[in-house]
């Protein structure tokens, strides 16, 4: 999201991951740039590593937040104008720096001449979104659930742990390195016959399926082993109780986690690029329109981004109230 | 039938025993409670039974039958949680039926198997509604109803009432019995209240520390007690080092380490040796003449008062007194204290002292 964001400013300014994505575009005539891309997308890896062990490290050492207390100075931000001011200032930043330059594109494209416009391409690139996130969240289900089911079930073993922690790898490094690598080892292996398709939905998988044992692995957590020991006691099989039993009662996680997932999927750049340069997901195709820099780009560009914009919220809602449900 | 043996069960995590070596019979239809303090391995000993813990040594027999290596859903238990687990999703009776209905059975049979047992327990009303709506009580006998739903004549509670009101609690005990004796079932029941214990049980088996100390009836438990542990566990007790003075007519004269001397119908231990006197409250009086103690708290526990006095080096004696009167009895005050010769009992006093040999764990 954060490449979108900077490729989409038309300027020269490159963060790691669009570095990525440029470079990737130009390997196709400049063979020279494979090193390095390889180099920078070490580098991110790398560099994010060290932030999850920095950061997990910090949490179990200094015990943040600190235990010392300051008995004056936070009675005095615990009252009074401080605390009102505090909120005013949280819901403004929300609407002036967020809400207001996300919703923007709306006038935007109201203000302007509206331009020729074909929805041909961008409603395939949407459809091709679509296909890969549907596919990818389906992936994520059948692999993220057994894995959450393991993880929280062995939380006294030493392997859960290490899982628990490796499956957050994907989470933390940045996906416009992670799709390079992912990219790289899928088509210098030669078992497999990797087609562009094929690439994309297996680099979406990796960084989204974390999503869906996040989630599914918490719920399992809060749940009283006794359920299942109860339904073990009354003659059903395992598989049995965990169908009739714990399922209905994680049911509405897996879909939040799925949900996530989908919506991570169909919002990714970086990684799509950086995995296959020709891909043409919607926010990849957006990118394009808006590096065309022409007028009728922008208009497409806008009008693409209110749909995609749409479809989020569409999303978000329905996670919304998935969520608010489990918790009653 | 229903016989349960336990030959040298034992639980081992690494270098900590939770059970060891417990050797214990249940009889076809007896009710037998498992009591202890928090972390005496009752409840361990109870999932081993059920199998939801697989035991690293001896066996667990049900029907004669050795249960190594059979999972929890073949031994044919009704087992009741201390957390109640009704399933939140599904409504009462579908809580109930669901042991039929893992079993397969017929609709019809589901549906009538579900009702006969919320009869039993006096919701058939209730069945329609989600387990959320009902009271704790309420639940626990949902509960009781779904573990006995499975048919299984072996019923295995593990501290069914502690997460209920003390009242429910109280009337729940009865309805357990009654149920399990109608039912003819074979009951295990694990609990931490001496009280509940007693109650219900045909038997006792006392636990501490991973270990049984002591096996009987609620009755001989709390009358005749074979360890120091059990006197002190089981109701409340005065417990009184001295060692014999003399033996006569049936009769050991102890002189207590506060001065005073008391008389027990006992004779097992010789002249000189060092004792100890487990005597309850409620056989404990005022006298002309024994221990002298100075009372230091007066209770009223309703149908008698509690009094409490402490003897001349410091140990604590509690009585009972039916009527309070004043003139006798104000705090403050210097008593005569002699116990029931008859309900006195003596143990050899243990080597690492009394402290030690009541310890809960």
């Amino acid at each position: 999201m954060i490449a979108l964001a900077t490729m989409a400013d038309p300027g020269s300014f490159a963060t790691g991951p669009t570095l990525i994505g440029d470079w990737k575009h130009g390997l196709v005539d400049n063979a020279d740039l494979a090193a390095p891309l390889a180099f920078v997308s070490i580098l991110l890896i790398l560099l994010s590593l060290v932030l999850l062990v920095v950061i997990k490290l910090v949490i179990m050492k200094v015990h943040l937040p600190m235990g010392r207390i300051w008995p004056r100075p936070e009675k005095l931000f615990s009252r009074g104008w401080f605390p009102k001011t505090k909120d005013g200032l949280a819901v403004l930043f929300l609407v002036l720096f967020v809400l207001i330059p996300s919703f923007f594109i709306f006038t935007y494209v109201v203000s302007v001449e509206p331009a020729s416009f074909d929805w041909g391409p961008f409603m395939e690139s949407l459809m091709f979104s679509f296909l890969v996130a549907g596919v990818v969240t389906v992936i994520d289900i059948a692999l993220g659930v057994p894995l959450a089911l393991y993880i929280a079930k062995n939380r006294t073993g030493r392997l859960s742990e290490v899982l628990d922690v490796l499956v957050n790898v994907p989470l933390i490094v940045p996906t416009a390195a992670l799709g390079y690598s992912l990219g790289v080892f899928w088509t210098g292996q030669n078992i497999i016959p990797t087609y562009d398709v094929l690439l994309i939905i297996l680099a979406h998988v990796a960084f989204t399926y974390p999503l869906v044992v996040r989630n599914v692995a918490g719920a399992v957590e809060e749940v009283d082993p006794a359920f299942e020991e109860t339904a073990r006691t009354l003659g059903a099989k395992p598989v049995q109780a965990f169908r009739r039993v714990l399922y209905p009662i994680i049911k509405s996680s897996i879909l939040a986690g799925a949900i996530m997932a989908f919506t991570r999927s169909l919002g990714e750049t970086g990684a799509t690029q950086a995995v296959v340069a020709s891909a043409r997901t919607a926010p990849v195709y957006i990118v394009e329109l808006i590096q065309l820099k022409t007028a009728s780009g922008y208009y497409t560009a806008g009008l693409a981004c209110i749909v995609l914009i749409i479809v989020s919220f569409v999303f978000m809602l329905a996670l919304r109230y998935i969520t608010n449900r489990r918790s009653h | 039938m229903v016989e349960v043996k336990l030959v040298g069960l034992g639980k081992r995590y690494g270098s900590v025993v939770a059970v060891n070596n417990v050797d214990l019979t249940v009889a076809d239809r007896e009710y037998v409670t498992i009591l202890g303090p928090s972390g005496c391995g009752k409840t361990t000993l109870i999932r081993m039974i059920a199998g939801i813990i697989e035991p690293t040594d001896g066996e667990v027999y049900i029907d004669g039958k050795d249960m190594s290596g059979v999972p929890i859903e073949d031994r044919d238990i009704g087992y009741v949680f201390q957390n109640i687990a009704l399933f939140p999703h599904l409504t009462v009776q579908d809580n109930v039926s669901y042991g039929p209905r893992a079993r397969d059975l017929p609709p019809e049979d589901q549906a009538r198997i579900s009702k006969r047992f919320l009869e039993m327990v006096k919701l058939l009303d209730k069945m329609g509604m989600l387990p959320d709506e009902l009271c704790g009580g309420e639940q626990q006998k949902v509960s009781l109803a779904r573990a006995l739903s499975s048919g299984s004549k072996l019923l295995l509670l593990d501290e069914p009432l502690s997460a209920l009101d003390s009242r429910v609690r109280v009337d729940l005990r009865y309805e357990l019995r009654r149920l399990a004796k109608e039912l003819g079932l074979t009951t295990i029941h694990v609990t931490h209240d001496q009280e509940e214990a007693q109650s219900v049980s045909d038997r006792i088996v006392l636990m501490r520390a991973g270990t049984v100390v002591e096996t009987g009836t609620p009755e001989e438990l709390y009358t005749r007690p074979k360890r120091i542990f059990t006197a002190n566990f089981i109701g409340e007790t005065n417990l009184l080092e001295g060692w014999v003075l003399e033996i006569k007519d049936g009769v050991s004269v102890i002189e207590l380490r506060n001065g005073g001397k008391v008389k027990v119908n006992q004779t097992d231990h010789p002249v000189g040796d060092a004792v100890v006197i487990s005597v309850r409250p409620e056989f404990v009086f005022l006298a002309d003449e024994g221990m002298r103690a100075t009372v230091t708290a007066i209770t009223y526990m309703g149908t008698y008062w509690r009094i409490t006095a402490n003897t001349e080096d410091e140990e604590e004696v509690a009585f009972d007194s039916a009527t309070l009167d004043e003139n006798l009895l104000t705090i403050g005050k210097e008593v005569y204290l002699a116990v029931n010769p008859k309900a006195a009992v003596l143990y050899p006093r243990p080597q690492d002292g009394v402290q030690e040999a009541i310890m809960l764990e």
